[in-house]
């Protein structure tokens, strides 16, 4: 969820009021913002809902603040005047960098509070809502410093140089991508494109390199800006408006005049933006009722619902409700409902008990593994529990094992934790490792998930696996404890030698259950053992449960 | 009669015992250079570790065992004789049989061994007790019972000497559950209790089942590489074949029949099949769904969920999710409620709580259970639930209500085994696993 703050002195002259620390909290949980601590003027809040880009704003909250507190409810009313301004799209955009869209905002009164909390809505919608600005990136310019129309368009790596944001001197937009911080962050957006995205004015002035940088001519917002320009370029004209109208009702909310920009995209294809129109969408009362168990008269659902800030009134049997611009989260009736509930307030819902007859059950393989971990704490093995995911060091070099095939994780957040282990030997031997200064003997096992890839399949495989080590061991230990494992299960099998790279040549034995191979045990090879200093020799035998379990349940029919 | 004489003795310290054990770090280090006749420092510091490396260089020079040419450890003629001798060592095996070493202070001084002065009270008898020992030598009490005694059935006339039960005894040894498995069990077990059906799954799932049957949109930042590992080999999967694909899919494009305006995007198949390690165990949910229910259902699972972060004390990569659902006619969101408060009762044992507004992208209404801790002094955070929304059921085939629950077990298990560092509930500490307390 995401994380942002606000400052109290601000939330109290927008909110024309102030709220203490208990009231603050309270109303916060009803607008889906939790308050996560106060220091000094600033209140960090955490987001309960990631659709509602509307409340990464100081403005937004106050807005929805003002609903639940009853200071102002139903629709909040914006209004889109002509600004003459025109954005227009040069179709070359089209693969690297499709969309944009744009408003303006005039007479804007930009107090050290507007600014900080305008930088902040613009780098939280960058990184949650603009996906690290590739869904979307933000340009605030100076309106008085642009020569309208804009262009939006394409230059070469060494085409148009301007001076970016923070800088003093001009760079081609290639070397802003290798030699400025921002370019180095987000060149990887642009990789690969022999032209990059550019907004250029009537007269050749660069507004911006987007979704990278802005001038610092044009691009540059101080408290003496009085009219601002702002874009917004993306992948996708839908979520660039929503988002648009988020900032520019966040704008209009300080008392900014918002003007419409024209967009051609093509001779016939000329938008408007922001667009302010409201969705509108029904809410049936029986189904609000029915869905939360409680018996609201219509009414009563429309004050709700106004003052959740959506409009609301009777239509025929249902509510008529209409949905503001800056709201992309209502997607079904349901959502509407939730606002109903979250508004009349949870904690005044007196909760049912559900009295459903049903059986429980426990699934079969789970309640064989409890046998298995039943029985061997019986025979004196301490059961652990380890991680699924390892390394591909210690699942097959660590084992002596370089030739083994495992389910590898793509995006590791780090090598430790690179692999699906395909057993659980070197999860029980590394536990052994870090206990080496523990008494011995140490029996210890673990039922546990490993995952194999096989046929280029990826499948799940419970396994047990056991390991004895002490000063001094035999194999016929683990083979008697093994037997004994499956002889308390109910299960026949043969022992055949085999060998295996973890195991001492010679000292290693399948476990055949009609003829196939369900498990290994033997001696740990002095190798592995001091991969995983352990100083003294390790007995060790890992079964597969699934069919041990199958030929179990066959023979006991 | 009472006679007290005072004496020396010395103990092994456990670094002692493990230089008796593993031998001196000084002998590791001249067994290592005399076998090759010489080593550079930087290869002793690899072979023995740091710092082991830097006290073995530092006692074998001081006692003149080698010497150090331009970087490249030498051992002398001294230094020979004493590796097959090991002259410390063999101190320190005479310590561990009750002796007295020679160079008891320089053992003293490395912190090999520990000095104590033991007073030895000897009783003899008086004239006295030399006669009545006379009459108890006679006693013939039975010491240790034994199959022969038994048999002959001798105990009924010798009587048995008594043992003095308080006297110190040796800790027996022995195995258990690992008791964050045991928290699972029982959580499991009361579930079942409640009328829960367990469900299980693979730990490597489609992006299908773990998100577009959950109705997160392909674009959904909890699809991004920060939050959801992928699979590299195979990096895809195949879809079930199965209608309720297409409903998903039109459901994320256009809402299909579902009342819902949709994600409006174009859903890529190829997507959904790509291989992740779970990241939700709500995914099992999903299957259970799809694979059609008889309602009244109630189902849960404890599955192991991945996700890529810091391990840390409060955060692991992988852990545990106890969740499920609860499927009938006419439920509703005050039956939720009710359910998350039956959890707060019957499985966190929390009496004060609280439900607020949440957010889960497959669920509306959402909330989120809190208690307060009396032993934290603060509300936590112990599940959260929401009523499945139409777009996600419908497209499955269920058409009626569905509560999904969650639990955050792993927290309830720190509480409950009193940890308060996350990564101690996969303990790797054998001692701590086996003197837990089984009844937490």
């Amino acid at each position: 969820m995401p994380a942002t703050s606000i400052f109290a002195s601000d939330l109290r002259s927008l909110l024309g009021r102030s709220l203490d620390q208990k009231e603050l909290e309270s109303a916060m949980l009803g607008c889906k913002a939790r308050v996560e601590g106060v220091e000094g003027d600033e209140i960090k809040l955490e987001i309960m809902d990631s659709n509602r880009v509307d409340l990464l704003s100081t403005e937004g909250i106050v807005r929805t603040l003002k609903g639940y507190l009853g200071i102002e409810t139903g629709l909040p009313k914006f209004k889109v005047r002509p600004s003459g301004s025109q954005v227009r799209v040069d179709p070359k955009v089209k693969t690297v960098r499709p969309c944009v869209v744009a408003c303006c905002a005039k007479g804007v009164r930009l107090s050290d509070e507007a600014i900080s909390s305008y930088m902040n809505l613009q780098e939280k919608m960058h990184t949650t809502y603009g996906r690290g600005r590739r869904r979307m990136a933000i340009g605030f310019y100076d309106l008085d410093l642009i020569k309208p129309p804009v262009a939006y368009t394409v230059t070469r790596p060494d085409g148009h140089a301007f001076v970016p944001l923070g800088c003093e001197e001009e760079m081609t937009p290639e070397r802003i991508l290798t030699d400025h911080p921002k370019g180095r962050e987000f060149a990887h957006l642009l990789e690969g494109f022999d032209h990059y995205p550019i907004l250029l004015d009537s007269q050749g002035q660069v507004l911006s390199m987007p979704p990278v940088i802005n001038s610092n001519t044009l691009g540059r917002i101080t408290p003496e800006t009085q009219n601002l320009f702002v874009e917004a370029t993306g992948m996708d004209f839908r979520a660039l408006s929503l988002g648009l109208n988020v900032l520019a009702t966040a704008l209009a909310d300080r008392g900014a005049k918002i003007g419409g920009v024209e967009l051609v995209y093509g001779r016939k294809d000329v938008r408007v933006t922001p667009d302010f129109s409201t969705e509108v969408r029904a809410l049936d009362p029986i189904h609000c009722n029915r869905l939360l168990g409680l018996s609201m008269d219509r009414n009563e659902m429309i004050g709700l619902l106004r003052r959740a800030r959506l409009g609301a009134r009777p239509f025929n049997r249902v509510i008529r409700v209409q949905v503001p611009p800056y709201r992309g989260d209502v997607m079904h009736e349901t959502d509407l409902i939730e606002e109903v509930a979250v508004m009349h307030g949870y904690r005044r819902m007196e909760p049912i008990r559900p009295r459903i007859p049903t059986v429980g059950r426990t699934d079969e393989l789970e309640d064989f593994s409890d046998a298995v971990r039943e029985i061997m704490v019986g025979l004196g093995f301490q059961e652990i529990m380890t991680f699924v995911l390892t390394s591909p060091q210690k699942a097959s070099a660590n084992m002596r094992n370089r030739q083994m095939s495992f389910v590898e994780i793509e995006n590791p957040s780090t090598e430790t934790f690179s692999i699906f282990r395909p057993d659980l030997l070197p999860s029980v031997l590394e536990f052994l490792g870090r206990n080496a200064h523990v008494a011995y003997p140490q029996l210890v096992f673990e039922v546990g998930d490993a995952v194999e890839l096989a046929d280029g399949r990826c499948t799940t495989i419970r396994k047990a696996c056991l390991a004895w080590a002490d000063s001094k061991v035999n194999v016929t230990q683990i083979r008697g404890t093994v037997e004994s494992l499956l002889s308390s299960l109910g299960c026949q099998v043969r022992v055949e030698p085999t060998s295996a790279p973890p195991f001492i040549e010679g000292r290693a034995a399948s476990v055949m259950l009609d003829e196939v191979e369900v498990g290994i045990f033997g001696e740990i090879h002095p190798e592995v053992l001091t991969s995983w200093q352990i100083p003294v020799p390790v007995l060790a035998a890992e079964l597969e449960v699934l069919p041990i379990y199958r030929a179990v349940r066959k023979s006991s029919r | 009669m009472l006679r007290d004489t005072t004496r020396t003795r010395y103990v092994l310290t456990p670094r002692g015992e493990e230089a008796l054990r593993d031998g001196l770090p000084e002998d590791l280090l001249l067994e290592r250079i005399c076998r090759t006749g010489e080593l550079p420092i930087g290869q002793a510091l690899e072979a023995l570790g740091r710092d082991l490396a830097v006290i073995a260089v530092g006692q074998a020079k001081a006692q003149g065992l080698l010497k150090i040419e331009n970087g490249i450890l030498i051992p002398t003629e001294q230094g020979k004789q004493a590796r097959s001798e090991r002259p410390l060592h063999s101190q320190l095996e005479e310590v561990r049989k009750g002796g007295e070493p020679g160079a008891a202070e320089i053992l003293l001084k490395r912190g090999l061994i520990e000095r104590s002065l033991v007073t030895e009270r000897v009783a003899s008898l008086t004239p006295e007790g030399t006669a009545a020992s006379s009459r108890i030598a006679a006693d013939d009490r039975i010491v240790d019972l034994d199959p022969e005694t038994l048999r002959t059935g001798a105990w009924k006339e010798r009587g048995f000497k008594p043992f003095d039960v308080k006297a110190p005894a040796p800790a027996a040894r022995f195995a258990k559950k690992q008791p964050y498995r045991r928290f699972l069990d029982m959580t499991r077990r009361k579930l079942v209790s409640m009328g829960f059906m367990e469900m299980t799954g693979p730990l490597v799932e489609l992006a299908f089942w773990n998100f577009d049957a959950l109705f997160q949109a392909q674009n959904h930042p909890a699809r991004e590489i920060h939050d959801t590992f992928r699979i590299r080999n195979p990096s895809h999967g195949s879809l079930p074949r199965a209608g309720f694909v297409k409903k998903v899919r039109m459901t994320h494009e256009n809402g299909w029949t579902t009342g819902s305006t949709g994600w409006r995007y174009s859903w890529s198949s190829r997507e959904a099949s790509r291989l992740v390690g779970r990241t939700q165990g709500t995914a099992l949910s999903a299957r259970t769904l799809a694979g059609g229910i008889d309602p009244p259902a109630k189902y849960f699972s404890i599955a192991r969920v991945f996700r890529p972060d810091v391990l840390d004390r409060n955060h692991l990569i992988e852990f545990n999710q106890c969740e499920g659902i609860i499927a009938d006619e006419g439920l509703t969101f005050r039956h939720l409620l009710g359910i998350l408060e039956m959890f707060a009762v019957e499985i966190a044992h929390e009496s004060k709580y609280a439900f607020v507004p949440s957010y889960y992208p497959f669920t509306e209404p959402s909330v989120d259970l809190l208690a307060y801790s009396e032993k934290q002094g603060q509300w936590v955070e112990l599940g959260g639930a929401g009523i499945f929304r139409d777009e996600v059921t419908k497209p499955l085939g269920v058409n009626i209500p569905v509560i999904a629950w969650g639990m955050g077990v792993d927290r309830l298990a720190m509480f409950s085994l009193g940890l308060d560092d996350i990564r101690e509930l996969f303990s790797h500490n054998l001692e701590w696993l086996r003197n837990s307390r089984v009844v937490p």
